[in-house]
This record gives C-alpha cells, structure tokens and sequence, in this order.
C-alpha cells in the first residue's frame, strides 16, 4: 500500500470518526492483510485477518503517524496470524511464550523443483513451517524486509533463525522458480 | 495496496459478516448481533437490501426511507422519523454488505452464506459521546431488527424461521 495522500486523508477522516472513511479504509486493507494472514495461518487464516483487523480499527486512533500505515498494519497482521495459529493448536495457552521456539525446518522435506502441483506445494511447504518460519518468509519473500528487519518485527534474535532459515528460503525458492 | 501478488501463496478471505464485525470494532457503543436465517443468500439479501421498503417495515422509528442519490455502490438516502425528525445517510451497498451513516446514527449490514443458510449480522452504533452506555438498548434493537428480517424472509419465502 503506498502512503500515498488519498490514504493518508481516509486514515485521517476515519480516526475522526467518519465511519464512511473506515469502511473504504477496510476496503483497502482487508486484501493486503489477507496476503499476510494467509501463509501465516493458512486455514487459521480468515479466524486471523478478523482479529488483525479488529485490532487494526480498535487502535486506529493510536497511529499518530498516517504515512507509517503499511508498516504497523503488517506488524499487527503478522503477530495475529502467530498468535492465531498458536492458539488453535494450543488452546490451553501453554505455548504462548514460546515464540522464539521455531519448530526444525528440514530441507529434504521440501518438494522437488519441477513438481506439477506448484499451488498446493505452497501450501504444503509452508504447513510444514512453524507459524514463525512462515511468519518470516511472508515478511521477506512478499513483504521485501531483510532478515534484520523481520526478526526485529517478530522480536526474534535474527541469529536464531538466520541460517536455517537461509538455507530453507534458498530451496523453496528453488523448487517454485525451476 | 494494490501491489501485485505471488497467486501461488494462500490467501486468508474475509466474508462480509468478518468485515463487519472488525469495523463495528472501531465504533465506541457499537453492536453486532447475527445468527443463521435458515434461507439462501439470495432470498436473504434481496429482502435486507430493499431499504426503502424494509428499513421502514423493520425500524418501528422510521417512517420512510428515500434514495435520493445512487453512484455505483455510494447512495444517499433521506431518513424520516416517526416524529418528523429526518436525517440524510450516506450508504456503502453491495452484495452481502451495507453500512449507513447518518448524523446521530450508524448501521451496518452483513451477509455470507453458510451450510446451513445465511449467517446475517446488525450492527448499529451512535455518533455521540459516551454512547458506550446505550450498549444494552442498541443490542435489544438490533436483536429485534435480526428477528424481524427472519420472520420476512420466512414469511416471503417460506424457508425462514417464524
């Protein structure tokens, strides 16, 4: 989303309680929220895209800063996309804390290049990620940040995920460009 | 955020019900009721989105709605109330979607279908203040607005609850 003057005059009128405003700010977020939640979550997805942007709207006020639109709705997406994911397969909670406990990323499990069913093998790769390893290839392969910037939105040492997930990003790179 | 897409990535879609519910999140006093209406989607929002007829059959304080302006999905509409007060609403109306603003009054719409039939949401809030503590009085509202389209749909289509 660019931060682009029409944009930041909806964020303006809807933080001022045009509601008309937030309607077409919706319009305008849900698609990208939507790209970020769905790797993330997968079939958690449309469960976390609500909760992003319930999130996005119950604090709208708070964003003091219309220009950095892009960047905070992506933070909130992707930490709600984790948190959602989490929960469904804990319930109790007891993983809650443990976001920096990235599940092992093996790269033999990733589909041979050339695979005829390149969609679903997206989708399957990425079910054998933890929400954090998907979390962070969403912020780098589609949202362009370096690992530095990810690690940082997720609150990760980028040393702990750096060269596993170096290695895993080159092969599933692979096996869709081929 | 028009940016082009890698289609081979999953996408999370959210229906017209989640939509309204995330909006109705960031109005102060707002409400969401919804439930099934055990009918299509297409007997459901026919019905809800005639809002010249059925926003008076199923307001007891509106006496007539009248679109005074259509541009795609924007409209205008003059709103008048039992006791001669009008208001003019701006309107969002599409498929499975509506939300109308008024000087005092917010109202929102939602449908998608479900295995079961339609899942149908109200929303409704105030533009005032403090409207947090008319929570309980907008949610009896809504619930009896949510009741009513059900009965008309049934009435209509023979598929709805009574």
């Amino acid at each position: 989303m660019p931060a682009d003057g029409p944009t930041e005059a909806l964020v303006r009128a809807a933080q001022g309680g045009d509601t008309i405003a937030m309607n077409d700010l919706l319009d305008l977020l849900a698609p990208y929220v939507g790209r970020i939640c769905g790797p993330i979550a997968l079939e958690h997805g449309p469960d976390a895209a609500q909760e992003a942007l319930t999130a996005v709207f119950r604090h709208l006020h708070t964003l003091w800063e219309p220009a950095a639109l892009r960047g905070w709705v992506r933070r909130i997406a992707t930490w709600e996309a984790v948190r959602v994911t989490r929960r469904a397969a804990d319930p109790s909670g007891r993983q809650a804390g443990r976001r920096g406990a990235f599940a092992a990323v093996e790269v033999a499990d990733l589909p041979a290049p050339g695979d005829p069913s390149l969609a679903a093998d997206v989708r399957d790769v990425l079910s054998r990620l933890s929400p954090e390893h998907r979390a962070v290839l969403v912020l780098r392969d589609l949202e362009g940040l370096d690992e530095r910037e990810a690690a940082a939105l997720l609150s990760v040492p980028e040393s702990t995920v750096k060269s596993r997930l170096h290695r895993a990003r080159s092969n599933f790179r692979k096996a869709w460009t081929r | 955020m028009n940016e082009p897409t890698n289609h081979h990535w999953p996408v999370a879609d959210l229906d017209p019900v989640r939509r309204l519910r995330a909006l109705a999140a960031g109005i102060p006093g707002a409400v969401v009721v919804e439930d099934v209406i055990p009918a299509s989607f297409e007997a459901v929002w026919g019905i809800a989105s005639d809002l010249e007829n059925e926003v008076p059959r199923s307001e007891w304080h509106v006496r007539s709605l009248r679109i005074t302006h259509q541009e795609g999905d924007r409209l205008e509409a003059l709103v008048y109330g039992l006791v001669g007060v009008h208001d003019r609403f701006a309107i969002v109306l599409r498929p499975g979607w509506c939300w109308m603003q008024g000087r005092l009054l917010l109202a929102g719409m939602a449908a998608t279908p479900v295995e079961d039939g339609t899942l149908f949401a109200f929303a409704t809030g105030l533009r005032v203040p403090g409207s947090g503590v008319l929570r309980p009085v907008l949610r009896r509202a809504v619930d009896r607005s949510l009741r009513r389209l059900a009965q008309r749909v049934g009435a209509t289509t023979g598929e709805g609850t009574g």
